[in-house]
């Protein structure tokens, strides 16, 4: 009989070779976990988008003048800031459109009890609170004469346009 | 222990020190979940948006700004931003010859964040 010492050897070998692929793979996975700290990133991501969007609709459209912002909050036009809003945050290159929604607010004072009321603008979806939201504001100074709805007071003001995005 | 045979001896040895590799290993994937976590927070929590919005907004509308939307951003701001923000401005009063420019302030404070400056419009 030939003899089989080495038999144990090889199976050895094989049981270690085995083990050391098997660590290597969950190495590897391991890198793309996705841990609670991910999701900040997305948040992130998100954020910089949201201010981004709203950055470039509060640019002046001629020197010295009027926002595209202030002037669609000025005529309270919900269609227009869609219009403009909306392709600025889903637009991407070479992809699909990303699935960001957003829904827009805006806060005003009353001057009488320095109390600050909110007024929905427009929204894409409706935000049913499920899916994690982040927050982007933006100044808008409104001349007098803008024609939002009555509570808001009519004189020249600061009001805060409050956008929240979500993914969904 | 004379005659016994102490081969297992290694087995029972290396058995530990892989142990111990996989406990050490673990604890540094761990720490790199919360490494992740605070920056990105750390990164959320700083109102870089709010600072430069307010900053854009104060300095384009200039000498036009009065003391009723400076209350609007003082009230909005901390019923919404959480954030005690202070605008004033002393209009006129620096003089170069026979011109003359505001001055304008900027005060902003969120509990994480201090923030001041004052310029010439």
């Amino acid at each position: 009989m030939v003899g089989d010492g080495g038999s144990l050897y090889t199976i050895e070998g094989l049981a270690a070779g085995l083990l050391m692929i098997a660590t290597a793979a969950i190495v590897l996975q391991s890198v793309s976990v996705y841990t609670p700290g991910d999701t900040h990133i997305d948040d992130m991501l998100l954020e910089q988008l949201g201010a981004d969007a709203l950055a470039v609709l509060d640019m002046p459209v001629e020197p010295g003048g009027e926002t595209e912002l202030e002037q669609l909050l000025y005529s309270w036009d919900a269609p227009g800031f869609h219009a403009a809003f909306y392709p600025l945050l889903r637009e991407r290159s070479f992809a699909p459109d990303d699935p960001v929604q957003y829904a827009a607010s805006i806060s005003y004072r009353v001057a009488a009890d320095d109390s600050v009321n909110q007024l929905p603008f427009t929204e894409s979806a409706s935000y049913t609170g499920y899916d994690p939201a982040i927050r982007v504001t933006r100044w808008v100074h409104l001349d007098s004469g803008h024609t939002l709805p009555p509570p808001v007071p009519s004189r020249e003001q600061m009001v805060l346009l409050e956008v929240i995005l979500w993914r969904g | 222990m004379a005659g016994l045979n102490d081969n297992g001896q290694w087995i029972v040895l290396m058995g530990f020190l892989i142990s111990i590799a996989l406990l050490f290993l673990m604890v540094i994937i761990n720490q790199a979940t919360l490494v992740g976590q605070t920056t990105a927070e750390g990164v959320l929590e700083f109102p870089k948006h709010e600072i430069r919005d307010l900053r854009g907004e104060v300095f384009r509308a200039g000498g036009e700004m009065n003391d009723v939307l400076y209350d609007d951003i003082r009230v909005i701001s901390l019923k919404r931003n959480h954030a005690i923000v202070s605008v004033s401005s002393l209009k006129d009063s620096v003089v170069f010859g026979d011109t003359t420019a505001t001055m304008v302030t900027i005060r902003f404070n969120n509990g994480v964040c201090v923030y001041e400056e004052t310029f010439l419009v």
